[in-house]
């Protein structure tokens, strides 16, 4: 997990997109609260672009 | 530390796969769906790397580095940019997205490392980990194994982190991509749109798409009205082979489809439903995109030639699999030679990872062969197996000490219109059978198409099969002389051989006398005794040849999946190996 996030944060610096490391943080927060409320059922409708 | 062992990895996306390096030479790659029988497979390639490491008898204490095919941070960059810019559009589809990368793809680095400890303890746990990004694996998949000290690169596909389309030029050990085009405009996903618009599956159903298209007629007014409406409303064609979506008509930035269906119906009359069969009109949707797709291609390729000045081109990603436009490309002669990485997709994106990786590291030697043992570089099975397969299902054999033998017997059933199971040695990695897992039957009876399509393989009746051929027979009936041996590129047969085609092998032929040929020119290559030894029963040198599997599954490779679909469809004879059976 920390490894990550320190991989994360090594990324932005060297993208220069500041602004998207909140985005991720409040991202892994937020998914780990919804990992298990949200239905799968969409995804295989889904293209896998994303 | 010296990098030398290196499996590289794709998964998670679909077309899981692996492959493995050793001093730079390829030993082993295989898709999983080959194992686990669910086409397209995106799980991790769990048997895929059991597989691997046992035939090699290796431990992931020996692997030096594992390589992902692509790089997870950039495209989550490419996907919070992406919603970001369509909010507070894409709410449904940002929900299972966000499941997805929270649970799994953001800490790719430790789901990997976990993955590989329940294979091999800690030994899986303590391997470094490293990431590829997916064009470069493509560009490194189709440069590192070809015959070309210098090449230019043209890589195509749907999306991956952020390119759709890259070039790019090789020279020996390096790969310098020059130029890329990026997400939301993306050739992959312009063809896949209109794949699913005329009711096949998107990102497996291109394929038959591009076999449709011939079947539509080019001189029609209604093929150039949807031409021009293509280049007018859904995409806009640059110079440079670049091109713009149209967004106005897409919804795969933000919705859980590809299109805004009833602006498209507006354009080009009603979708497709499941149940309706093919007419004129959708033949020629098929046709008109099919050949803006080859105008964008050719387009790239001149970008390309003028970039990097080489004689020579390397291509990967999904769109360089459509072997119409391939075979266009070849006639254009805007590059003197051509060498396509066989496993095109995202299968191939492993082996690419791999090589990117070993070759940042070490020095690369060329050899006038292409490094991928004629596609032939995944597990096989040992005589025992077979046996004990056979066995087991209580199946009568013979076993040929001689292959000669058994050729020249399996060629008098062929010439008698009898169809052929053959499984020879390795697996093919790749999604085409090139005659180790594949079904051969003679191209000379005219009902043998509807006979495989209906009883063997219960597909579309439309679905043309591709002919395998002694290079003589290229050369003589569809004046091919270049290298043709991974089924790569669509010809049509020459004008005046064309009777003599429609009377000697009329069920290799399509709607537009075109062919996607496969030649064998080495004595070394598993179809080369059977094509010579029906050349003596019948004066040609030419099978069909057709991947050993049923519709929407995928090639067989276990004994068990192989000898039930021996059993279950319209298949006379079973060669496995050495081993012969006939029901």
């Amino acid at each position: 997990m920390f490894e990550t996030i320190k991989e994360l944060f090594q990324f932005v610096k060297s993208r220069k997109k500041y602004w998207l490391f909140p985005i991720i943080l409040i991202l892994v927060f937020v998914g780990v609260i919804l990992v298990f409320g949200v239905s799968t059922g969409l995804a295989p409708y889904i293209y896998p672009f994303f | 530390m010296v990098f030398k062992t290196i499996i590289g990895i794709s998964a998670y996306y679909h077309d899981s796969a692996i492959a493995l390096i050793i001093n730079g030479e390829i030993k082993f790659a295989a898709q999983e769906e080959r194992y686990t029988r669910e086409k397209n497979t995106a799980a991790f390639p769990f048997n895929a790397i059991r597989s691997c490491l046992e035939e090699f008898d290796l431990t992931l204490a020996e692997v030096d580095a594992v390589v992902f095919y692509e790089k997870p941070f950039l495209k989550l960059e490419r996907i919070i940019q992406n919603f970001y810019e369509i909010a507070p559009n894409g709410f449904m589809q940002f929900m299972p997205f966000f499941k997805d990368w929270t649970a799994k793809k953001l800490f790719l680095k430790n789901e990997i490392r976990k993955k590989l400890r329940e294979i091999d303890g800690n030994n899986g746990h303590l391997v470094p980990v490293f990431f590829s990004s997916h064009h470069l694996s493509h560009a490194a998949s189709a440069f590192f194994p070809s015959p070309f000290g210098k090449a230019a690169i043209l890589t195509l596909d749907a999306v991956g982190e952020w390119a759709t389309a890259s070039i790019g030029q090789g020279d020996q050990n390096k790969i310098v991509l020059e130029k890329a085009m990026n997400f939301p405009n993306s050739v992959g996903i312009l063809y896949s749109s209109f794949t699913y618009f005329l009711g096949f599956s998107v990102n497996s159903g291109e394929y038959k798409m591009m076999g449709l298209a011939p079947l539509g007629d080019l001189n029609s007014d209604q093929t150039k009205r949807f031409i021009a409406i293509i280049k007018k409303e859904i995409v806009t064609v640059f110079s440079d082979g670049s091109i713009k979506l149209n967004q106005h008509y897409f919804k795969y930035r933000s919705g859980l489809k590809m299109i805004r269906k009833k602006r498209w119906e507006q354009l080009f009359g009603a979708k497709k439903k499941p149940n309706e069969s093919f007419n004129q009109r959708h033949k020629n949707i098929a046709l008109a995109i099919q050949t803006v797709l080859e105008e964008i291609i050719l387009k790239m390729a001149i970008t390309a030639k003028k970039l990097t000045g080489s004689s020579n081109l390397c291509l990967a990603g999904g769109v360089a699999l459509n072997s119409v436009a391939t075979g266009k490309l070849v006639e254009s002669k805007i590059f003197e030679q051509i060498w396509i990485q066989p496993a095109a997709g995202d299968a191939g994106g492993a082996l690419g990872a791999a090589l990117a990786f070993y070759y940042s590291k070490n020095d690369r030697f060329v050899s006038a062969k292409d490094k991928m043992n004629h596609g032939f570089i995944g597990p096989a099975h040992k005589k025992s197996e077979i046996l004990g397969a056979l066995r087991l299902k209580k199946l009568k054999y013979e076993y040929f000490d001689e292959a000669f033998l058994l050729n020249q017997k399996v060629a008098k059933f062929l010439a008698q219109d009898k169809v052929v199971g053959w499984v020879k040695g390795r697996l093919e990695f790749g999604p085409r059978a090139l005659g180790g897992r594949s079904i051969l039957a003679s191209p000379k009876s005219k009902g043998m198409k509807d006979r495989i399509n209906r009883r063997i393989k219960f597909r579309e009746d439309f679905r043309p099969f591709a002919p395998v051929m002694l290079s003589g027979e290229a050369e003589k009936y569809f004046n091919v002389c270049h290298d043709a041996s991974y089924m790569q590129y669509v010809h049509r047969i020459t004008e005046n051989q064309r009777e003599v085609g429609l009377e000697q092998f009329p069920s290799v032929l399509h709607g537009d006398s075109s062919a996607r040929i496969q030649t064998v020119t080495s004595n070394e290559h598993p179809l080369y005794g059977i094509l010579n030894a029906f050349k003596v029963q019948t004066g040609i040198g030419m099978l069909i040849n057709t991947s050993f599997n049923r519709n929407k599954e995928p090639i067989v490779q276990g004994l068990e999946s192989i000898i039930e679909v021996f059993l279950m469809s319209d298949i006379d004879i079973l060669v496995i190996d050495n081993f012969f059976i006939k029901k």
